[in-house]
Parts: structure tokens; C-alpha cells; sequence
């Protein structure tokens, strides 16, 4: 079971400009929570900081959790964060369930594996896409592969970094609602950063934190 | 972690660089580091007074500075009247663009030896005018002068600069938004070349800075191409150094050092007006550049830019022919056009095959290992961090600087010889061009795809080999077949430092270009020029993306 993604205190700044001060929020299992800013004002640098890869030039203050868990200091790739990004960065040099497989941890083997991979495919209704490479997939395609590549690593919290704007407005509402249902879903803390007041509807409660 | 990674990187780089430097400083002052002194050598000063009185000495130094200081001029303004060309559309320039891989693949040792059978007495170029038009029935027994000897060796530099320097601007070119900046240009009146001139080429200049300096210091100090190439009386600097290094008496590695010190310091002087002369050129220019469109004889620039492209490639096919003709050549009487009898003899295996392995083997591995040192320092750097100069010293340090005291420092260490040694030399030398490619292409790519494979449960290491790698792997693949190119061409390194026991075809080809069977010295030219061509082609065939060669699955 999942715990709730707490910032106590949570600062950043950039050669002494200050971009962030004192922000104190804690996210429920289950609850999305959004964040707002324009561009510029350091939302995609706070989800790096969240995901442990904070561009040298910053600097960050303050605490995180997830549930008990103090993430401070722990190495990106053992933090259990899922990052969508507003591009999908699907991998290009592998085909789509390559990416898929990419994100599956180790412990599911052989057989189960490819399973595991076809199974979420058929989920966001991929099915047969597995051996397309990700340039040949269409923009709301790439964006639900995007998806499950990122819960099949069993994240315990989403970030989200604009993960719609690139998509057109009836395919936004459609993605939007897809993400924010398999997060609620599974009972996972979600973040998300945006400057759409429309995402910011969609979640539960909306924060403007950026100086 | 990455601050250990990070100094082992600058031990394997900058160690024998800075060794190897003060290998070639300590006995330029007459100290020999382990050897109490040398015999009749006093310390300071002795062994330039002792370099100077070996007979040409100040001839060889200016030989060698006046060659290479008109070779970078001179490749400079070709290659501007080229790219100029190109920019007013002429034929012939963009004919260069396209052979420019070959021209830049292969080595300066190949272009020397196929150009030294072009000119001179008996050379092609002068049977083409013989007898009818000079009335020569033999070769002309012409005494050498100073300068008109040290032609050939200014032309064979600069038929291989030029495509160098031509490769730098457009490598710059799109920094400068040249679209854009062309209809502002048209707008006011200003024809493609003429904004060429005007426009361009003094926003152009400041960025040529480094591959200047690397084609200034190449020019003044090459052993292998003066070798080959050079005027005998004075001969080039760097012949006449490179002989004092290989002088069993230390009296003749102290002078030879101090030489190269001067010959040294005497490039940097060169090298003043060339790293200030874009802000020179452009206080001069200025009355020219703002005196309005339409004016005097810059149109006139393209066509003599087509013309130059055009006397370009010729010499460079005459070149390869040549090497071709020689090595299948029987007897070959002046002033016939072509071998009168055809003779394999050249091309027996027993003396092609060695120096053609040793110098495959040694460039297989030099590139992948010149590759290695640019990912490690590009993926050790801290993100957001400009890219450090140090990686690019082996390209404007002189060889002769610094090569000879690792040579010493491996006799020292009993590696003389050792194939490991030589093969990081290489890929040290090769390491300015691998890292070039490599480190722009890294930059190119979206850092969040390391973002995301870290946050989908993969260390440092597994994204590197699984998602940075992968993802550089066209920039990969063509820094291996330049590195392989770049160390294929090395002469001085692997004759020292292999003390005798690498003979690499350079090192063979050099040997008997400079007055041994001119048959065989083009049989290995060719050879080494083919070899760099077939890692071009593979590098070409290799680069495509791998979806496009498994075809695209529905």
C-alpha cells in the first residue's frame, strides 16, 4: 500500500533568485493535486528536484516523503516516482514493448514478462502496437504508451509535467481522464504541474506556490 | 564517484601530455631528469647555442615557420573562396561538398607521396609539358632554391587544409542562422556572395580560431609530410628536429629540443595575428564592408572560387591516380605520360601485408579507446557544465612538442615499444575529433530521457549502456571511423614511440617516400589511403537507424 507524497518545507532557488519558498503539501493516495505556474517559474525543475535529478545550477531546501519514506538523498532510480513528461520520450531506439519491458522490474520473468507487457497494451488499447517503433504511433498513442511504460515500474507516486499539452483538446480531456482514473485507480499521490486551467479542473485541489 | 572517475580521466590525458612536455622543456634548458648531465652540454642556455650551430638550423626554422605560416593562410582564404562559391551556387565548389569525406579521410602521408610524383623535375606535371612545349627530352636539372623548394610542401598542405577548414565553417555556419540573415541581405540589396564577404565571413572568423590554430601548428611543425614533400636544402624545421631526437648522442636529443622549443614559441608569435586578425581584418574592412551594395570585384570571387574547386579536385584525382599508376608501374621513362611496362612487383604481399596489419590493428584499437576518453569525460560531467578545452590540446599542441618525451619517459618506464602504449597515444590524438562529434550530439539529446529510464528503476550505469549509448550511436559510429582515420594517418607517434618495432604504413610509406623505391611508397599510400575510405563507408552503412534497416513492422 501506497502512502501519501508530503513536501515540508520545500524551497528552491537559482543563483540566489528564490523560485519556490517554505511550500508545505501532502498529496493522499489517490488524490491529484496540481500545481500552477507560468512558464519559466521552475515547475518542471520542483518535479526534477522530486525525482532526485536537480540540475546543478539549483538549489533546494526543505523535506520529502513518500508515506515514512524520506527521499532526500535516495538515488532517482530507487525512489519509485513515475515521471510523464509533456513529450512521451518513448525510447526511440526500441520498439514499443521494448519501452515497455525497459520499465518492468526485474522480479517478473521469462514468460511472464512479455505478458505482463502484452497485458498492458491491451489496457490502453495498444494491442498488436508492440513491435511499432515510437515514431510510426500517433500522439495520443505515444502518450498511453507513455502511461503504462511508467506504471509498470509499480511507481508509489505520479509526477506529472504538463503531460497533455501536446495533445490536441478532445485528446487532452480523453488522456487526462485515462491517467488521472489509472492513478485513482491504483491508489497513487499524483502531482502535477501545468499552466492549463483545464488540468487544474481536473484535479482535486489546485496550488499556486511559485514566487 | 564521478570526481574519481573524473581524475582518473585527466591522469590518462593530461599525464602524458604534461609528462611528455616537460620530456621536451627540462632538456630544451639542458636537464635531463635521472642523467647527471650531458657531455659538453652546459645547462640554460647550451643546448640552443648547440641546436644553432648545427648547420641550417636558422634556414630550417624559417623553412618551417614560412611554410606553415602561407599554408594557413592560404588554406584559410581557399577554403573561404570555396564555401563563398558555394554560397553563389557555382558547380564546381559544391562538387568539393561532396568529395569532401575522401579529401578529409584520407592521409596527409598519401597525399604527399601521390603529389611528390606530380611535381618536380621528373614529375607529371612537367612531362605533360614535355618535350613539345619545354623542350625537355630529361629531366630538367633544376637548382633548388630556398623558396621555390618549399612549394610543394605549401600546396600538399593546403590541398589538405582547405577541405579541413572548409569542414570547420560549415560546421559553424549554422550558428549563424544564415536563412534569416540571407533575406536581410537580399533585402537591401546584397547578392549571395557579396554578403558572403561582407556578412558572413567576419561573423564566420572568430569561430575557425581553433581549427587555425591546429592547421598553423600541423603546417609549421609535421615531420611526415616535410619528409616526403619538403625542400632538402635547408630542410623544414621539423625534419632537421626530428633527426637531433633520433641522434644516439644525448648532445643531438638536447638541441633538437631546444629546437623545437623555438620552432615552438616562433608558431605562437605566428599564431598572434592569427588569433587577433578577425578583429584586424574586420577595423580594415570596415571602410570596404559599409560602402554599400553592388561594389568592385567581389562578384568576380565566385567564379575564381569555382575555378579553384575545380584545380582542387584535379590535383587530388592526379594525386590518387598517381599513386595507382606507380604502384602497378614497370619502367616509367621520362617524359612518357604513362608506365611503359606494367609490373605487379610493387603490390607482393610479403611487404604490404605487415605494415597494412599493424596499422589496421592499432587503429581498431585506438578508435574505440579515443571514443571511451570522449563518453567518459562528456558522461562524467556535471550537467549544464561547458565542455572543458583540455580534450582538445593533442589537436593544438606540436607532436613534436610533446611526443618525443613520452618516447623517452617509455624507454624510461621499459614500454618502448608496447602496443598498449602506442595505442593510447593514438587514441589521444585522436581524442579532439572524437570529442568534437561526440560531445555535440551529446548536447542534442533531450536530457530527460536519462530522466525517465532513472525514474523507471535503472543507476547511472544501466542508462548510459541502454539509453544515452543507444541513442548516440550514429555520433558513435562516425567518431570511430574519424578516430580510426585520425590514428591510420599518425607517423610521428608510432615511429617514436613504437621504437622501431611498430612499423605502421605511414612509418614504412614516409621511410621510402623520402628517397627509397617510390613503387612500393605508393603501393603503402594507397593502401593507407583506402584504409580510413573503407571505415568511412562502413561508418556510412552503419549509422542508418536501426528500425530503417529491420524495415517497419505493422
Amino acid at each position: 500500500m501506497t502512502g501519501a507524497l508530503v513536501l515540508e518545507g520545500v524551497g528552491l532557488r537559482q543563483e540566489g533568485r528564490v523560485l519556490l519558498q517554505g511550500l508545505d503539501l501532502a498529496v493522499a493516495p489517490g488524490e491529484a493535486v496540481a500545481l500552477m505556474g507560468p512558464s519559466g517559474s521552475g515547475k518542471s525543475t520542483l518535479l526534477a528536484h522530486l525525482a532526485g535529478m536537480l540540475p546543478p545550477a539549483f538549489r533546494a531546501e526543505g523535506r520529502v516523503r513518500l508515506g515514512e519514506r524520506v527521499l532526500d538523498g535516495v538515488a532517482p532510480e530507487r525512489r519509485r516516482l513515475g515521471l510523464l513528461f509533456q513529450d512521451p520520450l518513448l525510447f526511440p531506439h526500441m520498439d514499443v514493448a521494448g519501452n515497455l519491458a525497459f520499465a518492468l522490474p526485474r522480479r517478473h520473468r521469462g514468460g511472464a514478462r512479455t505478458r505482463a507487457v502484452q497485458d498492458a497494451l491491451a489496457a490502453v488499447g495498444l494491442e498488436g502496437f508492440g513491435r511499432r517503433h515510437p515514431p510510426s504511433l500517433s500522439g495520443g498513442q505515444r502518450a498511453r504508451a507513455a502511461l503504462v511504460r511508467a506504471l509498470l515500474a509499480e511507481p508509489l507516486a505520479l509526477l506529472l509535467d504538463e503531460p497533455f499539452a501536446s495533445l490536441d483538446r478532445a485528446l487532452r480531456d480523453e488522456t487526462r481522464a485515462l491517467v488521472l482514473g489509472r492513478a485513482r485507480a491504483k491508489g497513487l499521490p499524483v502531482l502535477l504541474v501545468t499552466h492549463d486551467e483545464a488540468d487544474a479542473a481536473a484535479a482535486d485541489r489546485v496550488l499556486k506556490p511559485f514566487a | 564517484m564521478r570526481r574519481g572517475l573524473r581524475g582518473a580521466l585527466l591522469l590518462l590525458t593530461l599525464g602524458p601530455l604534461l609528462l611528455g612536455t616537460g620530456g621536451v622543456l627540462l632538456p630544451a634548458l639542458g636537464v635531463l631528469p635521472g642523467v647527471a648531465t650531458a657531455p659538453g652540454i652546459e645547462v640554460g642556455l647550451g643546448p640552443l647555442r648547440a641546436y644553432l650551430a648545427t648547420p641550417h638550423a636558422l634556414g630550417a626554422l624559417l623553412t618551417g615557420l614560412g611554410v606553415g605560416g602561407a599554408a594557413t593562410v592560404l588554406s584559410l582564404g581557399l577554403a573561404l573562396l570555396l564555401a563563398g562559391a558555394l554560397e553563389g551556387g557555382a558547380r564546381p565548389a559544391r562538387l568539393v561538398v561532396l568529395a569532401l569525406p575522401l579529401l578529409l579521410a584520407v592521409p596527409h602521408v598519401s597525399l604527399a607521396l601521390g603529389l611528390g610524383s606530380a611535381l618536380g623535375p621528373s614529375g607529371w606535371l612537367v612531362r605533360l609539358a614535355s618535350p613539345w612545349a619545354t623542350g625537355f627530352e630529361r629531366p630538367p636539372n633544376w637548382p633548388e632554391t630556398p623558396v621555390l623548394g618549399a612549394l610543394p610542401l605549401v600546396l600538399g598542405l593546403v590541398l589538405k587544409e582547405a577541405p579541413f577548414l572548409l569542414l570547420a565553417a560549415a560546421a559553424s555556419l549554422p550558428l549563424l542562422d544564415l536563412p534569416r540573415q540571407r533575406l536581410v541581405t537580399a533585402g537591401l540589396g546584397y547578392a549571395p556572395v557579396e554578403a558572403w564577404w561582407k556578412v558572413t565571413v567576419p561573423r564566420l572568423l572568430p569561430y575557425l580560431r581553433l581549427p587555425l590554430l591546429a592547421v598553423l601548428v600541423y603546417g609549421t611543425t609535421n615531420v611526415e609530410m616535410a619528409a616526403v614533400l619538403g625542400p632538402s636544402t635547408p630542410p623544414a624545421a621539423a625534419v632537421l628536429l626530428l633527426d637531433g631526437f633520433r641522434d644516439p648522442d644525448l648532445a643531438g636529443r638536447l638541441a633538437a629540443s631546444a629546437g623545437t622549443v623555438v620552432l615552438t614559441f616562433g608558431t605562437l608569435l605566428l599564431a598572434l595575428p592569427l588569433l587577433l586578425g578577425s578583429r584586424v581584418a574586420a577595423r580594415l574592412g570596415r571602410r570596404w564592408r559599409l560602402a554599400g551594395p553592388g561594389a568592385g570585384i567581389v562578384p568576380a570571387t565566385a567564379p575564381a572560387g569555382g575555378t579553384l574547386a575545380f584545380l582542387l579536385l584535379a590535383f587530388w584525382a592526379l594525386v590518387l591516380l598517381l599513386l595507382v599508376l606507380w604502384s602497378f608501374a614497370g619502367r616509367w621513362p621520362f617524359p612518357a605520360l604513362l608506365p611503359g611496362t606494367f609490373d605487379p612487383r610493387a603490390w607482393d604481399a610479403a611487404g604490404l601485408l605487415a605494415p597494412a596489419l599493424a596499422s589496421a590493428g592499432l587503429s581498431l584499437a585506438a578508435a574505440p579507446a579515443a571514443v571511451a576518453l570522449a563518453l567518459w569525460e562528456i558522461e562524467t560531467r556535471l550537467p549544464g557544465r561547458a565542455p572543458p578545452f583540455w580534450p582538445y590540446l593533442p589537436l593544438v599542441l606540436p607532436q613534436l612538442g610533446f611526443v618525443p618525451g613520452v618516447a623517452v619517459l617509455l624507454v624510461r618506464l621499459n614500454l618502448d615499444g608496447s602496443p598498449v602504449a602506442v595505442v593510447l597515444l593514438h587514441a589521444l590524438l585522436a581524442l579532439p575529433y572524437a570529442h568534437l562529434l561526440l560531445d555535440q550530439a551529446g548536447a542534442g539529446l533531450d536530457p530527460r530521457y536519462a530522466l525517465a529510464a532513472r525514474s523507471l528503476g535503472h543507476g547511472p550505469l544501466a542508462t548510459f549502456w541502454r539509453v544515452r549509448l543507444p541513442l548516440l550511436r550514429p555520433a558513435v559510429v562516425t567518431a570511430l571511423a574519424v578516430a580510426f582515420a585520425v590514428s591510420c594517418g599518425l607517423y610521428l607517434p608510432t615511429l617514436l614511440a613504437g621504437a622501431g618495432r611498430i612499423v605502421t604504413l605511414p612509418v614504412e610509406a614516409v621511410a621510402l617516400g623520402a628517397g627509397g623505391d617510390r613503387r612500393v611508397a605508393a603501393a603503402l599510400g594507397l593502401v593507407l589511403a583506402v584504409l580510413p575510405l573503407l571505415a568511412f563507408a562502413l561508418a556510412a552503412f552503419a549509422r542508418r537507424p536501426a528500425h530503417d534497416r529491420e524495415g517497419q513492422p505493422t
